[in-house]
């Protein structure tokens, strides 16, 4: 692992099932000049359900990278990642990310945009309504539905994308610098939450 | 925290029909009925031995005009359709884009109006006894008029959409449909739209083209407002040759006010960048419509549980990888390969087969002195584009950039110079030259302002957009440093409007070459005056039906584009984005 990054790992629950597991992944870009540019290396790491998680490290040192990897949006250089015990191909149906930037789709008003998160199940329309209903009650925003990403402010718009990842109800949550637009109340709330 | 009770809920349409809806469903019978009218008589008997005659009533125009803006639409359906596939084709598939961007890039070059012979001939043979083939081949026409700036600029709006925005779809496990009606067609609508009008536009020219065309030792005309232009200047019917320009104009501007200006309004939420744009398109029609209650109603009641329907159809749960669904998956992935190879092998095949009969007969037919006099003209004509390329910069380039500084007169000059490059200037050429003819001006010299007439808008409008897309903080940045005359120039206003021009420029000189065809050689009821160069040539050799010096030319003109294409605006480009982008 990179020097700089370090797990904090609380409580310590090692009997509940692991969701998703690093084991001694390595992962490095082919930078333009033909060089190659590790950015992971031996990095062991198993997540665990009803886990609270923190990755620390400077910018640059991999945390996104990590997340990346468990979320199954990269592939790792070498090594492997797990899934509930087996071998994780494409995407990881059990985790969903809030990312850096939130991508939101500005197309899509608020309520659009949580929806996203459940296209690819298979509910009734009245339950998926009552769901993105719920998650965004929960995020605080529900006087603002339909409004688009556009007419939102930056921590406004960053609570949709928690909003989007936590309507398909995931077993693993990964926030890329989740709080970081938001004020300090709401974050504590979310936290709460 | 507490958001009181402001709501950004949107008014909303009234939740009732008004008068609005009233005129908006008469509207849309009124279209289904002239779809049918103008429609039918696209099926007619044809003999090409007797055509009847068209006439120069006035009371003809509105149907005549009608006939012409369905041939557009229905080419430009079908320029949608390919756009849709090829680009969604050549962004997600590394094969077909290996095939089909060098392909396009090719084809893009070729002049349209060269291979008319060919096309009518051909589709003349598929539909014998209809009027339908003539039909076809004036819509196939279009058709090659639109498409490859469409396609191309859908397939790069493709593969620009952020990927944040693409990862965010494949981590909620949208499949192929979903993620292409969810991300990857909203991402690009605002292009899309934004290129269709403009291929619209261009594709006028085509229209007014082909259905007058001379092919074969043949006269062929489609009732159409083009073909109504041309027997109304071979009849010398000057009053019925001005209605037909002033109905041109106002089917060009009806288009423009009722479809693509409400598009265009609708798209700006299409815009990526979430920062709230100061100055969002507007539209009267849009603004209009979208009182409608009618297509709340359709939206509630029939495309939105149509659409919730299809996406369940078309969801799979997906399942942590088992065994079994990988072998299949592995099976339907070679079987798409084997079937990809055979088509690719055939397509191969033919392409072979057609390429040694048309060597074979160029072989036969067109002698080494031939080709010399070919490349001969098509320098001439290289000239020509050159002189209307550096001429119109030189003129619109001051006047854009005024233009552009001024928010007010750009509002209304920018529409303005776009509907003059959608306007069909052939439909004006007998006017030009009767008045050559009449002051004895020499047609070698007199067809590079034909050509400049219908292509230099396309530098003037580029202009103005780049004029006015300068950041307000580097203009007044130039102001506290007193940057003034050539300085301000040099500096700030050449580099910033630079891309946009190459773009205006680019398209100029490719509209040019086509104008060529038209433009060097035409005709003041019996005088024709013809100018040295190979558009001339072409259009020669396509009315007498020569078939190896019509494959010849065509591709010596194809050469000529995609060399100066390779040598100067790919290059150009690369500046641009290189050096003088602005973000």
């Amino acid at each position: 692992m990179t020097p700089t990054t370090t797990t904090e790992v609380s409580p310590p629950t090692a009997q509940t099932p692991t969701i998703a597991e690093l084991r001694k992944v390595g992962k490095s870009f082919n930078s333009a000049g033909g060089h190659e540019y590790k950015v992971l290396e031996q990095i062991d790491l198993a997540v665990h359900e009803g886990e609270l998680l923190a990755l620390l490290g400077q910018s640059g040192s991999g945390k996104s990278t990590i997340l990346r990897c468990l979320t199954g949006l990269a592939q790792p250089t070498t090594g492997e990642v797990k899934c509930y015990g087996k071998p994780l191909e494409g995407i990881n149906p059990y985790a969903s990310i809030v990312f850096q930037t939130f991508a939101l789709y500005p197309w899509l008003t608020v309520e659009q945009n949580v929806n996203v998160g459940l296209m690819a199940k298979r509910m009734s329309r009245e339950a998926k309504d009552a769901a993105v209903e719920k998650a965004i009650e929960l995020i605080g925003l529900a006087n603002y539905r339909t409004a688009y990403p556009r007419e939102l402010s930056g921590g406004m718009r960053q609570r949709v994308g928690i909003a989007r990842a936590l309507v398909s109800e995931p077993k693993m949550l990964c926030l890329d610098e989740a709080f970081s637009a938001l004020d300090v109340l709401t974050a504590e709330n979310l936290r709460q939450g | 925290m507490k958001f009181g009770n402001t709501t950004l809920d949107a008014p909303g349409p009234r939740p009732a029909f008004g008068w609005v809806d009233l005129v908006v469903l008469v509207a849309l019978f009124g279209f289904g009925w002239s779809v049918l009218h103008f429609g039918r008589g696209m099926l007619v008997h044809f003999d090409e031995n007797h055509i009847p005659p068209l006439s120069t009533a006035l009371s003809d125009i509105p149907y005549y005009a009608g006939r012409t803006l369905l041939r557009m639409w229905v080419a430009f359906g079908f320029s949608l359709l390919f756009t849709f596939a090829a680009g969604y084709a050549a962004a997600k598939n590394r094969v077909a884009r290996a095939l089909i961007l060098p392909a396009m890039d090719i084809l893009q070059s070729v002049p349209v109006l060269g291979f008319l012979s060919a096309t009518v001939a051909g589709f003349m043979a598929l539909f014998p006894g209809s009027l339908l083939g003539v039909e076809c081949a004036s819509i196939f026409a279009i058709f090659t008029g639109q498409v490859w700036n469409m396609a191309f600029g859908f397939y790069h709006s493709m593969i620009t959409i952020p990927t944040d925005l693409q990862e965010a779809a494949s981590t909620c496990g949208l499949n192929r449909w979903q993620r292409f009606t969810t991300v990857e067609v909203p991402a690009s609508m605002h292009s899309l739209i934004w290129n269709s009008m403009m291929s619209f536009g261009g594709g006028w020219f085509f229209v007014a083209q082909s259905e007058a065309i001379s092919v074969m030792n043949k006269n062929i005309k489609l009732p159409g407002l083009g073909s109504y232009m041309a027997t109304a200047v071979e009849k010398g019917d000057n009053v019925a040759a001005c209605w037909a320009i002033v109905a041109m104009l106002t089917l060009i501007l009806v288009s423009d006010q009722l479809i693509w200006r409400p598009l265009l309004a609708w798209a700006d939420k299409f815009k990526i960048e979430l920062t709230e744009s100061s100055e969002a398109p507007q539209s009267w029609f849009y603004n209009l419509l979208r009182g409608a209650y009618v297509f709340t109603w359709i939206e509630k009641k029939i495309t939105g549980p149509f659409s919730e329907w299809f996406r369940n159809l078309t969801v799979r749960v997906k399942e942590v990888s088992a065994p079994v669904t990988q072998n299949r998956g592995d099976i339907f992935k070679w079987l798409w390969r084997g079937l990809g190879c055979a088509l690719l092998a055939w397509l191969g095949w033919e392409m072979l087969v057609g390429l040694r009969a048309g060597v074979a007969t160029v072989h036969n037919n067109v002698t080494m002195a031939d080709f010399g006099h070919m490349l001969w003209l098509g320098l001439l004509t290289m000239l020509r584009v050159l002189a209307v390329t550096v001429l119109a910069t030189l003129i619109w380039t001051p006047i854009g950039v005024w233009m552009g500084f001024h928010p007010k007169v750009a509002r209304f000059t920018q529409p303005l110079a776009q509907i003059a490059a959608s306007f069909p200037v052939n439909m004006t050429f007998p006017f030009v030259v009767g008045f050559y003819v009449a002051y004895h001006v020499s047609m070698n010299w007199g067809s590079i302002f034909l050509i400049a007439m219908g292509t230099q808008w396309y530098i003037l409008f580029n202009v103005i957009a780049g004029a006015m897309a300068i950041p307000n903080d580097l203009k007044e940045a130039a102001r506290t440093y007193g940057l003034k005359g050539w300085d301000l120039w040099r500096m700030l206003i050449i580099p910033a409007i630079f891309p946009f021009w190459v773009t205006g420029a680019c398209t100029a000189a490719g509209g040019a070459w086509n104008a060529s065809i038209v433009a060097e050689l035409a005709t003041w009821g019996k005088t024709t005056l013809k100018a040295d160069g190979l558009g001339s040539f072409i259009a020669d050799v396509t009315s007498k039906g020569d078939t190896p010096l019509i494959i010849c030319s065509i591709a010596i003109m194809s050469l000529f584009v995609t060399v100066m294409n390779k040598l100067i605006w790919r290059r150009l480009y690369g500046l641009a984005e290189r050096r003088f982008r602005l973000d």
